[in-house]
């Protein structure tokens, strides 16, 4: 094995163009320049930052690279994580659709649209009526239904006329939030939209 | 039938100009430089031989198998250089007939030259272009060209022998930025694979090696807040990842979805545009490559 040195090394790569600058080897660079400057000027290079993540979905924590454009602040990209030591860049449907959940996918809802019973219009609401709406109807409809005990006598406290049907797009910790406020309600009808 | 090796590379660098016309003038004159390397590399014997010891305790450590000029240990280079020269020196001619003076000078030093003309691209290959300046006075070239020329022949012979040596590695960890077999540092980076793994190029033999994708290769910082990628909007697979902890760039191609790779000799010359835009901003090369010394006083 030969003597060897780390500055030879880093070194020897620097060696292979022998520091020639182009227009000492005659070569125009005026179109080059004018295509460079023009990408730049005309605000076609972006710049962005990546920062490593972990998928929020299930326990599985899949590792994620999430890129931010520096000057909007927009995640402009989610991917996998190839380095990371479980997934290995690879993520499940719903974590390789993650990215749809963030600013960039327009087609996401961002008002909160009621259609009233038998209506066939959606209309545009605000989240203090919608809250105020849900809470009405679900205390309503449990003040009527809730059951204390059974046909046997049996406490059972428990509400069968509210349905809880979760979303394969809520978070673990959400799951647990959304699974705790179903029970304390007294519902027993819980699911998820992942297993239907 | 497959296009030859030659037609697929003349092809692609056509296809090159077609999509970034900005890069007929950088294509014309490595364009002939790059294929015939290309032909005279595809006409080499498999380079297996001498093998040099294997030293895993080392190789853990981050030292390259054969640094520098060790990769060309025990190869007939004088052979080499005799075959070579009268393919490459007129291709080198026909790109950048600037340097048509020079080229002659080598040509005709080399015969009577060959024992100093080798001394000069071993010491080349040791990062020591000082070793050249007697030949290159003899000959009434600049050390700098003359180490241009030298290293643009020694190319095929370089990459055929990281080829030979390429199956030692296999099965050996290696984490460093650096090339496992030469030790020199990439010259491009490309992302492959549904899980978008990081693979590095060469800048001097060409050996490709799986790199992390979120630590720079030159200075091994992985602080994200320190390091960033740009890229031109509608060209996202066509990017340069920086470090602003040393300075230094490189090129990536993304790969991903693609049906048909980069004829890998050009890859990174369809990206100077991107160089310079990486130039413009203060940034350096993480490996010198014959075309991305762009400023007038490099």
């Amino acid at each position: 094995m030969p003597k060897f040195t780390r500055r030879q090394f880093l070194g020897a790569s620097g060696a292979l163009a022998g520091g020639l600058a182009l227009s000492s080897l005659g070569i125009p660079l005026g179109a080059l320049q004018a295509h460079a400057r023009d990408l730049s000027k005309a605000g076609r290079i972006k710049t962005a930052r990546t920062t490593i993540s972990t998928c929020y979905y299930c326990s599985v924590s899949c590792g994620l690279l999430c890129s931010t454009d520096q000057k909007t602040g927009q995640i402009i990209n989610i991917e996998g994580d190839p380095d990371h030591p479980i997934s290995e860049g690879s993520l499940c449907a719903k974590g390789a659709a993650m990215f749809q959940m963030s600013d960039h996918n327009q087609h996401r809802l961002a008002k909160v649209l009621y259609r009233r019973p038998f209506g066939t219009e959606w209309e545009v609401k605000d989240w203090d009526w919608a809250v105020e709406k849900m809470a009405r109807n679900i205390k309503s409809v449990r003040d009527q239904d809730f059951m204390y005990k059974n046909a046997q006598g049996q406490v059972v406290n428990r509400l069968e006329t509210i349905g809880h049907m979760g979303s394969s797009k809520v978070d673990n910790e959400e799951c647990w939030l959304i699974t705790t406020m179903a029970r304390a309600l007294g519902l027993v009808h819980i699911d998820h939209q992942a297993r239907v | 039938m497959r296009p030859d090796p030659e037609a697929r590379l003349r092809s692609y660098l056509d296809g090159l100009v077609d999509k970034t016309p900005a890069l007929a003038g950088v294509v014309a004159a490595f364009g002939p430089l790059l294929i015939q390397q290309a032909l005279v590399k595809d006409g080499l014997p498999p380079l297996t031989e001498p093998q040099p010891e294997i030293d895993a305790s080392r190789l853990a450590a981050g030292v390259p198998l054969a640094p520098g000029a060790a990769l060309l240990d025990g190869l007939d280079l004088t052979g080499y250089l005799r075959d070579a020269a009268p393919a490459i020196l007129p291709a080198l001619e026909q790109g950048l007939p600037a340097l048509r003076g020079e080229v002659a000078a080598l040509a005709s030093a080399l015969p009577g030259q060959a024992p100093r003309t080798e001394e000069c691209l071993l010491a080349l290959l040791d990062g020591e272009q000082a070793g050249c300046g007697g030949l290159a006075e003899g000959a009434g070239v600049s050390p700098e060209v003359l180490g241009f020329m030298l290293l643009a022949l020694a190319k095929p012979l370089l990459e055929q022998r990281a080829v030979g040596l390429a199956p030692l590695l296999q099965g050996r960890e290696w984490s460093q930025g650096c090339c496992p077999i030469c030790g020199a540092l990439p010259e491009l980076a490309f992302l492959q694979g549904e899980g978008g793994q990081r693979w590095l190029r060469c800048s001097c033999c060409a050996h490709h090696w799986r790199f992390a994708r979120m630590a720079c290769p030159v200075c091994g910082n992985q602080d994200p807040e320190k390091r960033e990628f740009f890229f031109a909007e509608g060209q996202e697979r066509e990017r340069v990842d920086y470090c602003t902890a040393c300075g230094k760039y490189l090129l990536t191609l993304d790969l991903r979805g693609l049906d048909q790779k980069p004829m890998w000799a050009a890859a990174a010359l369809g990206l100077v545009h991107l160089d310079l835009v990486a130039r413009e901003r203060g940034l350096v090369p993480a490996a010198v490559t014959p075309w991305n010394q762009l400023g007038s006083a490099e």
